[in-house]
Order: C-alpha cells, then structure tokens, then sequence
C-alpha cells in the first residue's frame, strides 16, 4: 500500500518522533509505514486521517 | 507542539513498555529460576522427603513463572502495534526453530547419530534455551526489517 504520510508530515515540519508522540505510536512505527514496509492497523489509519484531516483514502492508496 | 491525540478512544496501545515493566518481568523470571534451581538442589539432598513434599517442592517456581508470563502479557499489551507484530513474528520464528532442531536432534537419535550431549533430545532446560536464542535472532532480523 502507498501512502503520503511522508509528505504530510514534512509539510507540517514534523520530525518521525514527533508525529509518533501525537499518535501514540514509535518512531520506528512511523519510518516503518513511510516507506511502505508496514501497513497501518484500521485504528492507526483513522487516527492519521484524523491528525491530518484527510480521508484514509486521501492518505493510503492501493498499491506498490 | 499541540497535545497528542488520545489513543484510549482509538484502541492504538501507547508506544512503550517501561523500565519497571521490564525490571518486573525480570525478577519474576530471576525468582521463578531461583526457586527451581534450588528445588533441584534440595530434592537431591533429601531423597527421604515424603513425595507430596517432593511434588510441592518441584512445582513451587509454577507460581512465579505464572507471575513472569503474566507481566510479559503486560508488557505486551502496552506495545505498540508495529513492536507487538515483533514480537509475534520473532516467538513464531522461537517457536519454529525449537521444533526443528527438537526434531533434528530426535531424527539423530533414533538412527543412532545422536550427539552425545543430547542423548535424550532436548530436555526442558534446552527447550528454553533454544526458544530464547531463537527469539533473540527473531528480534534481531525483524527489527533489522522494519528499521
């Protein structure tokens, strides 16, 4: 699955360790899913779309 | 930095399993090894105890070690999501691992090959060792994937 988490999060000027403190998660966790090696649970997608204000669909798309 | 969203509403565990969680976990083992290493110590000294205290003696590190797989539970449950995949995936490859050699040894044995220090396959104190060092080389490679 792609995402552009990446993208949101540079945009914001936030650092891997401070999006994983808002979302409750590692800062592994977050470089994890950035580059596409693991796919967020349902739970952790909501609570991104949510952070950013995005539909999940907006933030991860099928693929690659 | 504006407040971190709360993730007690959103069943997204918290990110880390702290210092006391790991101290607890170890004294739980660290008792549960102690007591058996001394139940075998006295057992054998004293061949004459009554059996029902024999078996109370044998089966007193049960306690703890309920105590030890509890906090690692604890400990698990605070992770989050990509550690507790980790952990999964390294006691699934802990798990694989022990069978294997279990097997391989057992293989050995039975056509005669055995090694001499496993004449019986692996006892219970092999089985540990093998499921922790598997473990260990389980973390390390999952680890070193989602890095």
């Amino acid at each position: 699955m792609k995402n552009k988490l990446r993208e949101l999060r540079t945009a914001r000027e936030w650092s891997q360790s401070d999006l994983g403190a808002r979302l409750d998660v590692s800062r592994q966790t977050i470089n994890a899913i950035e580059t596409g090696k693991y796919d967020p649970s349902l739970p952790l997608a909501f609570k991104m779309a949510r952070l950013f204000k995005q539909p999940i669909e907006e933030i991860f798309t099928p693929g690659g | 930095m504006e407040n971190a969203i709360n993730s007690d509403s959103d069943g997204c565990a918290p990110a880390r399993v702290s210092l006391k969680q790991v101290i607890k976990s170890l004294g739980w083992l660290a008792v549960t090894t102690a007591l058996y290493v001394v139940g075998l110590k006295l057992l054998k000294q004293h061949p004459e105890w009554s059996p029902g205290l024999r078996v109370a003696v044998t089966l007193t590190p049960i306690l703890p070690g309920v105590f030890y797989l509890l906090s690692l539970l604890q400990s698990f449950r605070v992770m989050d999501e990509l550690q507790r995949r980790i952990q999964l995936e390294s006691w699934v490859f802990a798990l694989a691992g022990t069978v294997v050699v279990s097997a391989i040894l057992n293989v050995l044995n039975a056509n005669g090959l055995g090694l001499a220090q496993y004449p019986h396959g692996l006892q219970i104190g092999g089985v540990y060792m093998a499921m922790f060092l598997f473990w260990s080389v389980g973390v390390f490679i999952t680890n070193l994937r989602y890095r």
